[in-house]
Order: C-alpha cells, then structure tokens, then sequence
C-alpha cells in the first residue's frame, strides 16, 4: 500500500463550480455533473453541457465502482503533500454508471490504494474515502476489488 | 495550396545558451535572442514592428522586451501557452502581415524553465506545496496529478495496451535524439546513451524514465518573420512558410480522459489542413521535428500526422528512420530531450537551419552551407533537406503545425 497522503499540506477551497461537489463528500457521495435538460453526464465539474449547450446542470450521484482504464505509478513526487506517499499509483476510471444514452464514456481520475504489483487495466475498483483532521471534506480514493478480469493487461516494466 | 503558401518567410532565428541556471531575468534572455535573430537576418531590431510571444506567466512582455530594443511597435501580442504556441504564432503572423497590422514581426519565448518555474510548479529544491485546490481545473492537485510527464503517461499506458506496442521502443526515440545532440554544440546532453543506459535509467512516472523525459533548460529563443519581398535582400536564404495549423484542438479538450481513444490527438483533426494547405503530402517531407517533451509526444505526432501508420509507429522509429542519416530524420538537434527545453520554438529553428544548410555544427564552413556530412567529424547537416515539416504539441487535445521550405 502506498505512504499516506500528508493532507495537512493542502487547501481545498471550492469555487462556484465546485462547491456542491466538495460538500457532497462530507457524506462520502461522489457526484458527476448531469445536464438536467439533455441527461448528459460528464467529469469534471466545470460548467456548461457539451452536447445541447443547456447551463441548467444536476447531479447524478456514482454507485462507486468502475473499471481501470489507464494507469501511471509515480515514484517521483512534485506536491509536497504527496512525498510520502510514493510511489502510488493513479488511474483513470471508467465509471458504469457515467455511460451516457450516446454511448459516451465518463471516466475520472483517482488515486489507488494499492500498489503497483497488484493494477492493471481492466480491473474492478470500489470507491473508498480518506478522512483527515486538517480538511472539512472527505477526499476519494478508489481500491481495487478483484485479481484477474478479462482482457486484463499490464506494463511489463 | 493555400492562398498564402510560400508568401512570407523565416528571416532570422537566434537564442540565447541553454542555462542550467541562467542566474537572469526574462528580460535580459529575451532582448538577447530578439537582437540575435535580427542580426541574423539582417534586419535592425528598430525596423521591426511587430512582436508576439508566449509564456505560462513566466516570462517577460513583448512590449518590454521592443522597448529595450527601441522598437516602435505596432502590434504586441503574448499568448498563454507552452508547447505548440510557436507554430501557432508564426499563423497569426502570416495573417497579421497579410492584413497590414505590422510590417514584419518577431516571435520569441524567454522561460527559466529549471530555475524559474518548472514543469508541474515544483521548486527546484524539490517537492513544493500546491496552490488551493478550488477549481475544477487544479482539482488534478489532490491525487499529485501535476506534471505534464504523469497527465502524458495515461495516454501512452492505454497506447501501449491498445497496440501492443514494446515499450522499449520509446527508447529508440532518445537515443536518436541523443546521438544528434552529440553533434550539436549547443546541447546541454552531449553523451551518446545505449538501449542499455535507456533500459537502466531510473522510472520517475511509469510508462516513463528519466530518459523518455525533456530537460529543463533557462533559455529564450526567437524567429523573425517577413513577407517575401522584403527578404531577397536579406543576410540569409529565405526559409518560406508553405502551411499550417494552430491550435487544433480534439474534440473534449477540457477533459482528454473521457474521449473514445485517449491517444487519439489533435493532430489527427490537423493532419489533412496541414498537408493540403501546404500543397504537399508525408511523401515530400525531408524532415521532421516533434515536440519531443517525451519519447512518446514524438512517437504519438509522428503517427497522427500521418508519417506512420495507426499503431506502427514504434516500428518507425525503431527501424532507423528517425536518425539524422535516416530516411526522414526528426529533431537533428536533438530536441528537448537532448538539447534543451523551449515549449517549441528551438526545434523550429532547427528546421530553419537545416533547410538553409547551415545547420550550426563544427563543420569549418557551415557559415556558408559548406558540410563534410561527416558524423564522426561532427556534421549535423541533414543531407537531404528541402522540406520540413514541424509538428507541435500542446496536450492530446491540442496541437499546431507547420510545412517549412528552402
Ligand atoms: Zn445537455
């Protein structure tokens, strides 16, 4: 498992776009931004939807599964909060329920639990949250939930 | 071809020394590489009038830097951005002089990209506290997803799932650039490296080591731009401006990771403007440069603009193509991976070089385009350079070009 995040080096201080969605973490929801005229959902929570242009937005709250799309493991960290966690991996997700009626794909970007031995693309991973003094939100992490899955694949290196 | 195809040209292009670090000012590096490309060319820094540049608000304004040259200007533009801007500007030139905002105009980049601000923000002491993470745009912060090496490395991971591609083959991309750098005085990495030495060196972002990665120099570079009647008089070979892009951008920029294929780029959407506003096709390129920030933005550019079929890139790389006595060899310079780091504008002034033949080696005569093509004596004149293709990167979701002829 990777070092833990030392969250007492960060700020989070949401603007506009992103105050509903740091507030829904405070009971471990993670939100996507939906277009309430069209059903558009996408990441990240910036405004304006990209398919009918409406600015009336919702949100769909995630089941909290998802699929690993695409991974990197960094040995060299650049944030200060993140040097003593290295090296961790981060991968991005494809989420199930962010499948949009187009076909179109929602896929986030989250940090892992676990380590590189253990990631390849293709495999489940679950939501899980961290929890620290220093912030008044929960902070997402996401751990992976099986060993094998089909078409699975990963860096030789 | 397009309406202005061949109708306005690089003049003169000139830099500073990389420095590592420079211990100067934007300033100080901008008039310097400003007053050399205008020495180059031959034109006197007061008989420019226009100037555009552009930075990550890390530099030094165009207006600044005219003014310490006695410029009396008539446009003065800078841009926010890094890598693909260079190509980028030299359109919006093409249209400016077309339209008569200025006579003739220099484009520059001044950055302390080691001792200043760096890529991802860190301090060169090490790893540096972020800035408040309140936007949906530096939300990236929170996991450490900073650097365009990690955002760059997700792309190049599902690649390699996608085509099956041997990793190592990136390697192929810094040896090359390596060996050219060796025959460029200017270079800060000099030393040649093996598939061993690639092999060996260290992961800092898997899919990437240290070696897949650009340097981080102090530098300004900078291009002067004139129509081509003005430049028959000039001290150099005219190099003329056959086509481009700028700033194509992918469709869903705002978030690369949602898109079908992640490693589908934007040069993708600028390939066919590129080619057929310049009135040729890959077939008629002599060079190219890419915007080697990574091994895999060359390889992945390479591809997108048609040089190497989807997929097969690696395996154009890797079969001595790309070498400076290949068939179409890319980044003679050595790039950003081996001679330094200038979001972009070096490797165009590479290309302009090369096609004037007088790339800036040891060769006695260079001055006058005279090259033994010896590489073991140190010649890094491509031998066959006619044409030039200059293939910028922004993001995967953004991307500039250029066709460039002697
Ligand atoms: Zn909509």
């Amino acid at each position: 498992m990777p070092g833990p995040v030392d969250y007492a080096k960060i700020q989070i201080t949401p603007d506009q776009d992103m105050a509903a969605w740091w507030n829904a973490t405070k009971e471990k929801r993670f939100l996507l931004p939906q277009c309430a005229a069209c059903g558009l959902k996408w990441w990240p929570p910036a405004p304006g939807c990209r398919r009918c242009t409406s600015l009336e937005q919702s949100w769909h709250q995630i089941k909290g599964v998802g699929e690993i799309h695409s991974y990197i493991v960094v040995s060299q960290p650049i944030a200060a909060h993140m040097a003593t966690a290295v090296p961790y991996v981060l991968a991005i997700v494809e989420l199930p329920d962010g499948t949009n009626d187009d076909g179109s794909k929602t896929r986030i970007h989250a940090l892992l639990l676990d380590d590189e031995k253990d990631v390849a693309i293709g495999l489940p991973v679950a939501l899980a949250w961290d929890d620290h003094p220093s912030q008044p939100y929960k902070l997402p992490r996401w751990r992976i939930t099986a060993k094998t899955a089909p078409g699975m694949w990963k860096h030789p290196g | 071809m397009g309406p202005l195809t061949d109708k306005f040209c690089i003049a003169g292009v000139g830099e500073t020394k990389h420095m590592r670090p420079s211990n100067r000012t934007t300033h100080s590096m901008g008039v310097e590489a400003v007053k050399r490309a205008c020495e180059d060319a031959g034109i006197r820094p007061q008989d420019i009038d226009g100037i555009t540049s552009y930075n990550i608000g890390d530099s030094t304004a165009g207006t600044s830097i005219g003014s310490s040259l006695g410029m009396r200007l008539n446009y003065a533009v800078d841009i926010q951005g890094g890598g693909s801007s260079t190509e980028a500007l030299i359109a919006h030139a093409v249209g400016l002089l077309t339209g008569g905002y200025c006579k003739n105009m220099v484009i520059f980049r001044s950055m302390n990209g080691r001792s200043g601000r760096r890529p991802g923000g860190q301090a060169l002491s090490g790893p540096t506290p972020v800035t408040p993470i309140s936007t949906y745009d530096n939300f990236n912060q929170l996991y450490g997803f900073l650097s365009p090496g990690q955002r760059f490395g997700m792309s190049c991971m599902r690649y390699l799932k996608d085509t099956g591609m041997d990793p190592n083959k990136l390697g192929h991309i810094a040896i090359a650039h390596r060996k050219h750098a060796s025959l460029n005085p200017k270079a800060v990495m000099r030393t040649p490296i093996t598939m061993d030495d690639y092999l060996a060196s260290r992961w800092v972002s898997k899919p990437f080591r240290i070696l897949d990665m650009c340097l981080e120099t102090d530098v300004s570079a900078a291009i002067v731009i004139v129509p081509r009647e003005q430049a028959y008089d000039l001290r150099q070979p005219p190099v003329y401006i056959m086509g481009g892009t700028a700033r194509t951008m992918a469709d869903n920029p705002l978030w690369n990771y949602s898109r079908d294929v992640i490693h589908y780029v934007a040069g993708n959407y600028g390939r066919q403007r590129l080619f057929g506003m310049s009135g040729v096709t890959q077939h008629d390129i002599d060079l190219t440069s890419s915007y080697d920030a990574f091994t895999f933005t060359t390889l992945i550019q390479l591809e997108a603009y048609g040089f190497a079929k989807p997929g097969e890139a690696g395996e154009y790389v890797a079969s001595g193509m790309i070498d400076i006595d290949g068939r179409r060899p890319n980044n003679p310079s050595g790039g950003h991976l081996s001679e330094g780091y200038t979001h972009g504008i070096s490797m165009v002034i590479e290309n302009v070089r090369q096609l004037r033949h007088r790339a800036d080696d040891t060769c006695p005569g260079w001055q006058q385009g005279r090259h033994t093509y010896d590489r073991a004596k140190g010649c890094r004149q491509v031998k066959k350079a006619e044409i030039a293709a200059c293939l910028g990167w922004g993001t995967e979701t953004m991307s500039s070009s250029c066709i460039l002829r002697r």
